[in-house]
């Protein structure tokens, strides 16, 4: 004591000096004394210490203070400061070691554990203090008694207001002090007299096991001590959360004897705290007991030793960065959502199709975490394929090994759909921040109810990346959990042969496609976001197409765990080095982190429905249908890849095996070209860049130029499976791939509207020119003169599949005369404005000077199936002359006109399959008079069997066209349940990207009536309705317009949001010269539109 | 609370107990299940009997024969009346039951805990256009399990002496309920070492069942090299996987016939040389209900499988969207 008081200041040991050994590792449980170890005083402002613990408790440290005081000096100090879930892991044991408090879920206060001493200890605990009270008194001191103590008793020694709350400091005054008064009355003893005699008082009067102690000032006598708080930590609490006593550490400040007494700490090393590790921060100027280190510097080394322990924790894992609980609940608008409530193993197939996540790069399907029997999980890597999944030996795109897998069990039981009782099950894909997300609460077999939700999605930031968040919580148990998140390549060794592998933080799947050798590489880590997860229980297990990480650990009550699965994928398409590719994206990842990552894809989706969200008011199913449709029209494509395309079911499903048919230039690419151009230049790049394959096939036929394939993979060869066996046994052959010539101008067609609507002429030099000059020498050779002396095209398939080797499809003979003319246009503006690559490609193609004369002259006289006389056109030569089949006397029916009537009879019908003629009013609306349209219109619709996903929409489009709006929106509403009604089935193999990508169309091209000029855009809007307001944006030639439509009456709204001004035009209306950020009002009167005004932005 | 398969539905829901749970080929080992054969001694009776025996076998089941009568009967009366000889019990049981014949049978299908109530199809001339008699037709309704119907003459291999089963056909409708008549038929199929033939019946006229999760042929085939592959898949993986279990001995084709199901049943059943067909049956008996089951029973050349199916959910888990908060 008088060491203490007489040490200099500068002797105190720098509070930062290096600790022993022994502290230079991660503890568990740390438990301390309040009072001289983590403050000097009661007053003293303890935030420093309070930031300390709260760290450490998040990162799943218990920590236990250990006190003589009671539990609101402490709640003061300490713990009414922290909040959450964390909270959870603090104890107070309060009262010299008759209490135990603990927090819940919200952070209230909950007594665990409270010694309640009966009448009679009371009483006898007042009977001892008193009794040495006046054997005091009869000396001569004068003491006083404490009586408001929990459990004991306190003989002030020295009652004197300047004595009143001695520092700690000041312990070697009050010493002699006390002692002074005590030998002066005759107590000889001093202090340590009065102890004893507490002590035998004590027993004489028949109190059990009294426990005295003394601060110096006092002398007190109670029923327990912090032998009793040390004695619950170690029997207690370390053993229910599996920590062995080598993972505790104590800390005080008084171990060692203080002038003779035992330190008030001392009473912390009981024997249940054997192989735990003490230290102390105090003076201790009789020196440290042996077995605990001697640390010294007071609270500033104790807030040392929990910065070192913190240090270490950050060594382990990186901070636990408390995930946004706020990233679960899904966009409040019920429109941007896609809801499925329950589970209903008939329809988990195609409701995992609608679901998809995707990024043109990497598409998986909703399939649930877990992985239920019914379960279809499925992830695509765009342009990956390979040959034979059904065994008939055609490429297809294929199946990825599955990176979402992630289950769970309690106390044994797998955490399943199939084992137990669904509480609450709900799928929601939203739309708005392209997130799929599941909230579960299922009770297990034995009663644990536990709630699960995810959060999942494909990055739209960096499209190498899968994202997938966990948040797992018992609601009425504490119990072990179990965790495996798993790389799961299994089932998919016809494709593939890979391998898993792990690293200290990493799992690894490598593998390459058996046939076409393609690599590829997943790199997975887990950021932490929970705590628990550092305590947890942690195993690997690797093996062939498998890698997993799991971990388990005791998970309390109402206590959210958050887990993060972060997969980076590459392959050898797009790194000579997939694993090293994969695995620094993957490093870029946890840079971010979960959060950041979270906030890069929302922002990036958030970017491109600013340029294509279509708002529907009034019609709330077809608001939220299209949203549907662009999203997944959003997600099907990759602008930085120019060598894959959109393939029918994009890559939400394992149908059509990934193929690329003319879908992606008539029906899908309109939505690119007019809401991101990059887009709509990498889909046609893909054309290009399998332009030589194009060529091959014209040649194998027989032709000149480029005749694309009609189904499509990795390289542009024909992939077109030759016949099918239909399941009523008739085995067909399948004529598109030799018949179907329609998409050498359906490609030229999407080229050239883009080039129009973009003016990217780097794109026409470079890749559209050549193109439409390939495909125009095509249709050249491909027609042939007849006896008429006309030029025919012979033997094709139209867009009506059910009329094969037809002569003059109308359809085919337009596009063929449209794009020959565009050949010619091409080659006359090549010359005027760009003569050297005019000489250059003409070089390359050896184009024959009178090529051109030849394409002009067949365009001329190309057969067009019109009528003499009439506005009719024929649909193929001699279809007028076919059986007519009135449709409606087939109604209901619920499977196509061909099925029923069999492919005979339909052949030699009127029935078409699709729109063909209109489909033609559809991209060639300018080339038909009004009177023309309609008639035709009506003329092919009541014989259109629709049995395409691909003819309603356009039936749509063209119906509003017409000013038919009722009729328009019957078609818009078939065209959406195509993928979203319940009971259709057809979605079990993917999404129809087509039927979405018309869905726009109609919407846009057709309700808004929104056409290309060459100055601008022109407007022929009708609006159903019931929509109170249809308002989109659009791009023209890096323009961003922004178009609003209301009615009644019918009135447009234009503004230029971004670029210099352009011209819109009414159809047979005004135009107006939109100035950037101006808005302009035009509105229908009667049959007349107003002239524009400019109106208040 | 365990959720089965075929009991599991929307949202942790589970579908009442409403009809027993077809549990055809599924006894614990060592356990000799009960084939139920009402006999009245009509030709019928014999047929069924014979049909009864040969599934019997194939099965590893007990044959118990049971007439119902109020008439006090020696043995040997009884034995006349049926038409049966002392050597057609070896191996059988032979029970009286009294009271309303339907309601006897029903009561005598519970108490043994039948597996099967095997019976002749005897409707009469003026209930021949329903198909089923009465009697027939209130077991189906009320009883505890699976009834076959066999009309005399028509029973094809299984009504020949030691006759096995070579091919089942299912006709499914594509309902996920109708599922549930999967597991007994590939019970049977599986113990006769038989074929699957699943059928499904598409064309004008044909409504698609409203429940959500129906699977019929394809509304839209934009490319049939691809649509109808894929459809065969999803709807095999579908019914003979998601839904019942498809045992992996058994050879399992799908089929799509096009045209009034009842007909189109018949046609393939008689096309493809079917021993036994397996129908589901709703539990609707009005005049114009069950149409389709009526025409098979009364047509078929073959025995008839009567399953009874659960109530269907007609609810569309696809949430509409809700009113915006705004509005």
């Amino acid at each position: 004591m008088r060491e203490l008081r007489d040490r200099p200041r500068g002797a105190t040991p720098s509070p930062t000096a290096p600790l022993p050994p022994e502290l230079r590792r991660p503890y568990r449980l740390i438990a301390f004394d309040w009072d001289g170890t983590a403050v000097m005083g009661r007053k003293e402002d303890a935030g420093p210490v309070r930031e300390r613990v709260e760290q450490l408790l998040r990162y799943g440290v218990r920590v236990v203070v250990i006190t003589g005081t009671n539990f609101d000096n402490i709640d003061r100090q300490l713990s009414a400061g922290i909040r959450g879930p964390h909270k959870q892991r603090l104890y107070l044991c309060t009262n010299r070691g008759s209490e135990v408090y603990g927090f819940d879920a919200r952070s209230r206060p909950i007594a665990i554990k409270r010694r309640a001493a009966s009448p009679e200890e009371d009483r006898l605990l007042s009977a001892v203090a008193e009794r040495v009270r006046d054997w005091l008194l009869a000396r001569g001191v004068a003491v006083e008694i404490i009586y408001n103590r929990l459990n004991r008793r306190k003989i002030d020694l020295i009652p004197a207001p300047e004595w009143a709350e001695p520092p700690k400091s000041a312990i070697g005054e009050l010493l002699q002090a006390v002692e002074t008064r005590l030998h002066q009355a005759g107590v000889e003893g001093g202090i340590r007299e009065v102890l004893a005699l507490t002590g035998t008082t004590a027993h004489e009067l028949g109190l059990q096991d009294p426990r005295m102690t003394t601060d110096v000032k006092h002398v007190e006598v109670g029923l327990t001590d912090k032998g009793d708080s040390v004695a619950w930590v170690m029997a207690g609490l370390a053993p229910q959360r599996r920590i062995a006593p080598q993972e505790v550490l104590i800390l005080g400040d008084e171990f060692g004897p203080i002038a003779g007494f035992e330190g008030s700490d001392a009473l912390m090393r009981s024997p249940a705290a054997e192989g735990a590790t003490f230290a102390s921060v105090g003076p201790e100027p009789g020196g440290a007991p042996p077995g605990v280190l001697h640390l010294g510097g007071g609270p500033p080394r104790f807030r040392h030793v929990l910065d070192e322990q913190l240090a270490h924790l950050r060594e382990l894992q990186p901070e636990p960065t408390a995930f946004p609980e706020s990233a679960y609940p899904p966009t409040p608008d019920p429109t941007w959502l896609l809801e499925l409530e329950g589970f209903d193993p008939a329809r988990e197939h195609e409701i995992e199709s609608l679901l998809t996540i995707s990024n043109g790069y990497l598409g998986t399907r909703g399939s649930l975490e877990e992985v239920t029997e019914s379960s279809k999980p499925a992830t695509f890597l765009a342009g990956v394929f390979d040959v034979g999944s059904s065994g008939e030996g055609v490429t297809a795109l294929v199946r990825a090994p599955d990176w979402t897998m992630v289950c769970a069990s309690v106390e044994g039981e797998p955490l399943r759909l199939e084992h137990g009782e669904v509480l609450e099950l709900r799928r929601t894909l939203d739309l708005h921040r392209g997130l799929l997300l599941r909230r579960w609460r299922h009770r297990g077999p034995s009663g644990r109810v536990t709630r699960v939700e995810t959060l999942r999605f494909v990055s739209l930031a960096d499209r190498h990346l899968g994202v997938e968040l966990v948040r797992l919580e018992p609601e009425n148990y504490t119990g072990q959990v179990r965790l495996e998140s798993a790389l799961d390549g299994r089932g998919l060794e016809r494709h593939w042969l890979a391998k898993g592998a792990q690293t200290d933080h990493l799992l690894l799947l490598r593998g390459e496609t058996r046939g076409s050798r393609v690599r590829f590489a997943y790199a997975a880590a887990n950021p932490l976001l929970s705590a628990a997860f550092l305590a947890a229980q942690e195993t690997a297990s690797v093996d062939e197409s498998w890698a997993s990480r799991s971990w388990e650990w005791e998970a309390e009550v109402a206590t959210p765990y958050h887990h993060a699965k972060v997969v980076a994928c590459s392959t050898s398409r797009d790194a000579d080095d997939p694993e090293a590719a994969a695995r620094e994206h993957l490093s870029r990842a946890l840079q971010a982190g979960p959060s950041g990552l979270l906030a890069e894809h929302v922002e990036a989706w958030a970017e491109r429905w600013e340029a294509a969200d279509v708002e529907i008011e009034g019609d709330r199913a077809a608001q939220r249908a299209l949203r549907f449709a662009l999203y997944h029209l959003i997600a099907a494509a990759n602008d930085g890849d120019e060598r894959v395309s959109v393939g029918a079911r994009a890559m939400t499903g394992e149908s059509y095996l990934g193929h690329v048919f003319w879908d992606t230039e008539i029906f899908v690419l309109p939505f690119y070209i007019f809401t991101h151009p990059p887009t709509a230049r990498a889909v046609l790049m893909y054309r290009y860049h399998t332009l030589q394959a194009a060529r091959e096939k014209a040649q194998r036929l027989g032709y000149k130029g480029a005749l694309w394939a009609w189904e499509s993979a990795a390289t542009g060869e024909e992939t077109t499976p030759s016949l099918v066996v239909f399941p009523t046994g008739e085995v067909v052959p399948i004529l598109t791939a030799a018949q179907e010539h329609h998409i050498a101008a359906d490609v030229v067609y999407g080229a050239w509207q883009y080039w129009r609507a973009t003016g990217d002429d780097q794109f026409f030099l470079e890749a559209g020119a050549e193109m439409i000059l390939e495909a125009s020498r095509f249709w050249a050779s491909r027609s042939g003169r007849g006896d008429d002396g006309k030029r025919h095209i012979r033997t094709v398939i139209g867009p009506d599949e059910y009329h094969e080797g037809v002569d003059d499809n109308a359809y085919t003979n337009a596009l063929a005369r449209w794009t020959l003319q565009r050949g010619v246009e091409t080659v006359c503006l090549l010359q005027c404005h760009w003569p050297e690559r005019w000489e250059a490609l003409s070089r390359e193609l050896r184009l024959g000077p009178t090529e051109t004369d030849e394409w002009q002259e067949v365009a001329d006289n190309l057969v067009q199936g019109r009528v003499p006389g009439s506005n009719l056109i024929e649909q193929f030569t001699g279809y007028f002359t076919l059986e007519p089949i009135d449709l409606k006397a087939y109604e209901p029916r619920t499977v196509p006109m061909d099925v029923i009537l069999g492919r005979k009879r339909t052949q030699a019908s009127q029935v078409v399959k699709q729109a063909d003629v209109v489909m033609l009013l559809h991209l060639l609306h300018d080339q038909f008079t009004p009177q023309e349209r309609r008639e035709n219109f009506e003329y092919y619709e009541p014989r259109t069997g629709h049995g395409s996903s691909l003819s309603p929409a356009i039936h749509a489009a063209v119906a509003a066209r017409l000013g038919e709006v009722d009729l328009a929106e019957r078609y818009l509403r078939q065209a959406a349940e195509i993928d979203l009604a319940n009971n259709m089935g057809n979605a079990a193999g993917g999404v129809h990207i087509a039927a979405l990508g018309g869905m726009w169309q109609a919407v846009v091209l057709g309700i808004a009536g929104v056409s290309v000029r060459e100055y601008g855009l022109s407007l022929s809007p009708h609006l159903p309705r019931s929509w109170r307001r249809l308002s989109f944006p659009i791009q023209w030639r890096g323009r961003h317009v922004r178009l609003f439509l209301t009615g009644e009456p019918l009135r447009v709204e234009a503004v230029l949001e971004r670029g210099s001004p352009m011209l819109v035009t009414l159809e047979g209306g005004p135009e107006q010269e939109l100035q950037p950020g101006k808005r302009y009002v035009a509105e229908l009167h009667g049959q007349q539109w107003t002239t524009w005004r400019e109106v208040a932005a | 609370m365990t959720v089965s398969t075929s009991q599991r539905a929307r949202g942790g829901e589970v579908r009442p107990a409403a009809v027993p749970a077809p549990s055809l080929g599924q006894w614990p080992e060592g356990w000799a299940p009960v084939f139920l054969v009402p006999l009245e001694g009509s030709p019928a009776g014999a047929a069924a009997l014979t049909v009864a025996r040969n599934l019997a076998q194939a099965m590893r089941s007990m044959v118990h024969l049971v007439h119902v009568t109020d008439e006090p009967l020696s043995e040997s009366d009884l034995l006349r009346r049926l038409g049966l000889a002392k050597a057609d019990l070896h191996g059988a049981v032979l029970d009286r039951l009294a009271g309303e014949p339907s309601r006897a049978i029903v009561a005598a299908g519970r108490r043994m805990n039948a597996e099967l109530i095997v019976m002749g199809a005897t409707a009469s001339a003026e209930q021949q256009y329903r198909g089923i008699g009465p009697v027939s037709e209130r077991v189906v309704l009320d009883g505890p399990a699976p009834v076959l119907l066999v009309r005399p003459g028509a029973c094809g291999r299984l009504g020949q002496e030691a006759g096995k089963l070579t091919r089942v056909l299912l006709p499914l409708d594509g309902a996920p309920s109708s599922a549930e008549v999967i597991a007994p038929a590939l019970a049977l199929a599986a113990s006769s070492g038989a074929d699957l033939d699943v059928l499904h019946v598409a064309g004008p006229g044909v409504r698609r069942p409203v429940e959500p999760g129906t699977f019929g042929a394809p509304r839209y085939v934009d490319q049939p090299q691809h649509e109808w592959p894929s459809w065969a898949r999803e709807f095999l993986d579908r019914f003979c996987c998601v839904l019942a279990t498809c045992p992996a001995n058994v050879p399992t084709r799908l089929s799509l016939s096009m045209g009034a199901p009842g007909p189109a049943i018949i046609a393939f059943a008689r096309e493809h040389g079917s021993d036994l067909i397996v129908l589901e049956w709703r539990g609707k008996v009005r005049l114009n209900h069950a149409g389709i089951v009526r025409f098979v029973v009364a047509n078929a050349l073959c025995p008839v499988l009567l399953i009874r199916a659960a109530p269907a959910h007609t609810t569309s888990p696809l949430s509409p969207p809700r009113p915006a908060q705004q509005e």
